[in-house]
């Protein structure tokens, strides 16, 4: 995790607008941080995104593809990158629609040049926090492939609320079976309580919702 | 018949007294003819009596002429005319008397004569000479144009009778004054007056007729003094010619031939007394007129052959004197005809050119007025159609403003769009430069590469502005050389936004053979592509199928450059292709139908065309334009 947080930031700038792009990069390179400018998103795609916590910072009209409509193509390819759009003349719905596709910010020209740093650096956290998060599911992924078979149905019936002697009853074993199975998952998974294990169940996808 | 009647007269004697009764009642009756009418005896037969041959034998030519027609016309029957000019002016003396006596005595043996006619005071003494033997004695004789001086010297027989002529200076006075209305002096020129036979008298009438005036006597003067005097005379004078045979130093001159000397140097106009004088200078006056002369003669004679005796016929002062002027001198002098004497004979007048061409005047006059009249309602409706044009022109560019007015509404969007984007980039590149410096050691490099870059944006905002305000500015612009590409460029940077909403794709070629200049009014041409480009995006955008492509094209056309603007749109339907220029013609819900229109009028009055065909998707619209050279 701490290797993670000093891994170098890139705020990538799309704007077709020379003079725009320029000094959005020129902005952000001044509070000391990398930028990548493109012209359009077919260039910006050709681009390998380097392994490290991003922002874009995307312009709404864009020759070719838009910018609200290069973000749904974002969403549907599960590429979650912070964006920070900027309009010419934003209107209402415009930006109701970035910000319900998940936009960090949606800014007008001329912005203020706080907002714009605020903006990105809100969006870098972000991207440093989902990035975290995905690294923590990983390591759950791993203890709940170590469990046996029996031992992930009894953390899937646990997790949904039932007590050990109703799970006994529901698999057709000992309670006493039950409680080793449960001691052993638990230990495996790395939970300290049954709380901490509906969360990590929740977080797997492998929590049974309650008949 | 006149041998009968002489016979009758004097013939008693030759018959015998045995004749028988018939001879006496023959006489009784000639006799008793003879005392009642005499006229039946007389010889219808005139010999006229001339003074004069030679140079100045014309006024008697006028005279014997004027006679003779007289005669004529007023006699049923012919007369025989005989006419002797006797030149007893110039050849004189009793031993010519005695040698033309012979002469005519011999000449008219066998010519019995009624009446002697004499013209002239010499003739009638010669006639008088004549009459003084047998025969010529019982012929009556009728003088004319005798000086009364010399008909008291002349012993007359009762067979004679006639007119004398007096000149009348107090005549000529008064034609003067009718000259010269505030008349003053009057210069006299002739020869000295005891010298001229008709103006003897003169000498004598002389103080009465010049009271009051001042008298410049030139007579008997040499004729260069005179001509010279003649040139330098007071306004108020006028200049009495009688007449000059010989001057102060004895040359020898024709009257008339002087008065032409005279009249070439004259200041003032002449007044002479003499008909014969017309056309050799004179201005007019009181004239005796030959052919009054004659006719007073003629009149006489024909009284005589009447049956009076000229007994009967008291002598009296010829009348054929008559008020004469010549019109040529009256307009030398610059005299009007007003005060001339009541019934006055203008002679040589010209016609005015109103009395030789009336007609041709009228038709002219006519031809012109029409003609002007014509030529001033053209003028006028000239005049109108150019206000009109003005007017219409000003329309256009009023309506012409109003539709980019509503543009530039349309674009409002696009138009804040281009103004934000250099002021975004200003206030982004500012807090960069804000934030280099702020840091613990400043990064000068940097802050100045920021205000490098502000300065750029800042101009191109201001060149944004700039191309905004002239392509919606009211006020109509000064042509000037412009580059079409230029234009369809900023009209493009305008529209991009809008195409972009649209999701129009945009392909243009813009050839170099369209740099050449087009002379133009940048607004107003930058109006017609923004029309057609936004009429373009207008028709796609509400389409649904296929791409949607704006193909914008500048190339060389016939008469200059060529720009075709062609959408993938719908089209419209082939029969109304010609109908959208038309105003208030429209296929929009919300049109105006005015936007084509204007484009027309704006490009019409850049001397192109515009004109729109259908393509296999969409429409293509072509705008051609003069270049310069």
């Amino acid at each position: 995790m701490n290797k993670q947080h000093q891994e170098q930031p890139i705020v990538i700038v799309i704007d077709d607008d020379d003079l725009v792009r320029d000094a959005v990069c020129d902005l952000l390179r001044s509070i000391g941080l990398p930028t990548k400018p493109f012209a359009s998103v077919p260039e910006f795609l050709k681009w390998k995104l380097p392994d490290g916590p991003s922002c874009m910072v995307l312009d709404v009209r864009l020759p070719g593809l838009s910018g609200l409509d290069f973000q749904s193509e974002l969403n549907k390819s599960n590429i979650q990158i912070p964006i920070v759009f900027m309009t010419g003349h934003g209107d209402i719905p415009m930006s109701v629609r970035a910000m319900k596709g998940g936009a960090v910010d949606f800014l007008s020209k001329p912005f203020r040049d706080q907002d714009m740093l605020d903006a990105v650096q809100a969006g870098l956290e972000h991207d440093r926090k989902r990035r975290r998060s995905a690294s923590d599911n990983s390591q759950l992924r791993t203890a709940f492939d170590s469990l046996t078979s029996r031992e992930r149905e009894i953390m899937g019936l646990v997790t949904s609320g039932l007590m050990n002697k109703q799970i006994a009853a529901e698999i057709g074993v000992s309670e006493v079976t039950v409680k080793f199975h449960r001691s052993n998952l638990m230990r495996k998974m790395g939970a300290k309580s049954i709380a901490e294990l509906v969360r990590m169940a929740d977080s797997l996808g492998v929590r049974r919702t309650a008949r | 018949m006149p041998q009968t009647a002489n016979n009758a007269h004097s013939g008693p004697a030759f018959f015998a007294m045995h004749k028988i009764f018939w001879s006496l009642a023959v006489w009784l009756i000639v006799s008793f003819h003879c005392e009642a009418c005499l006229a039946d005896a007389l010889p219808r037969s005139v010999l006229i009596l001339n003074d004069s041959g030679g140079p100045t034998i014309q006024g008697y030519l006028d005279i014997t002429l004027a006679e003779r027609s007289t005669l004529n016309a007023q006699s049923p029957s012919p007369f025989a005319l005989y006419v002797e000019n006797l030149d007893l002016n110039q050849f004189q003396g009793p031993e010519y008397d005695k040698t033309l006596l012979t002469y005519l005595r011999e000449k008219y043996l066998d010519r019995p004569i009624g009446v002697i006619v004499a013209n002239g005071t010499e003739a009638l003494r010669f006639a008088l000479q004549l009459g003084a033997d047998g025969r010529w004695s019982q012929i009556a004789i009728v003088f004319s144009t005798v000086d009364e001086e010399r008909l008291k010297s002349l012993v007359l027989t009762s067979n004679v009778t006639g007119k004398f002529l007096r000149l009348s200076l107090k005549d000529s006075i008064s034609a003067a004054r009718a000259l010269v209305p505030n008349l003053k002096q009057v210069a006299l020129i002739g020869d000295p007056f005891e010298r001229q036979a008709f103006r003897r008298h003169f000498a004598s009438e002389l103080p009465t007729a010049t009271a009051n005036l001042e008298l410049i006597d030139l007579l008997g003067r040499p004729l260069a003094e005179v001509t010279k005097r003649v040139a330098a005379l007071p306004e108020t004078a006028a200049i009495l010619y009688t007449t000059v045979t010989t001057d102060g130093i004895g040359h020898k001159y024709l009257p008339n031939e002087a008065l032409e000397i005279l009249a070439k140097t004259a200041n003032r106009p002449i007044v002479v007394d003499v008909d014969n004088r017309f056309g050799h200078g004179a201005t007019g006056g009181f004239v005796v007129v030959p052919a009054l002369i004659g006719e007073e003669a003629a009149h006489l004679v024909l009284r005589l052959f009447n049956g009076e005796s000229p007994s009967q016929i008291p002598i009296s002062a010829s009348d054929a004197f008559k008020p004469i002027f010549d019109w040529r001198e009256l307009q030398r002098w610059a005299i009007s005809g007003h005060n001339l004497p009541p019934g006055s004979e203008i002679r040589f007048r010209e016609p005015t050119a109103w009395e030789q061409y009336r007609w041709q005047i009228v038709f002219l006059v006519s031809a012109i007025l029409t003609q002007a009249a014509l030529i001033v309602g053209l003028l006028y409706e000239r005049r109108r159609r150019h206000l009109a044009e003005v007017e219409s022109f000003r329309r256009m560019t009023e309506l012409a403003h109003l539709n980019r007015v509503a543009t530039a509404g349309e674009l409002s969007a696009s138009i804040a769009h281009e103004v934000k984007q250099p002021l975004a980039a200003m206030v982004a590149q500012s807090g960069a430069a804000l934030r280099w410096l702020a840091q613990a050691t400043p990064n000068l490099n940097e802050a100045r590469l920021a205000l490098e870059k502000i300065k750029v944006a800042g101009d191109r905002a201001a060149q944004i502005v700039e191309n905004l305000r002239s392509m919606f500015r009211k006020e109509t612009n000064a042509r000037r050389p412009l580059s079409v590409n230029i234009l369809i460029g900023n009209v493009l940077a305008l529209t991009a936004q809008e195409m972009q909403k649209h999701g129009i794709s945009v392909q243009t070629e813009l050839s170099d053979a369209a740099e050449a200049k087009t002379p133009g009014d940048q607004a107003q041409l930058e109006q017609v592509f923004l029309n057609l480009i936004m009429n373009a995006i207008e028709a796609m955008s509400g389409s649904q199928a296929g791409a949607r492509v704006l193909q914008v094209k500048t190339g060389v056309g016939e008469d200059g450059v060529l720009i075709t603007i062609a959408d993938s749109g719908p089209g419209i339907d082939a029969k109304s292709v010609d109908k959208i220029f038309d105003a208030f013609y429209t296929t929009k819900p919300a049109g105006m139908g005015m936007g084509l229109s204007i484009c027309r009028s704006i490009i019409e009055s850049h001397g192109g065309r515009l004109w729109a065909s259908l393509a296999d998707r969409g429409m293509i619209f072509h705008v051609s334009l003069p270049v310069i050279g």
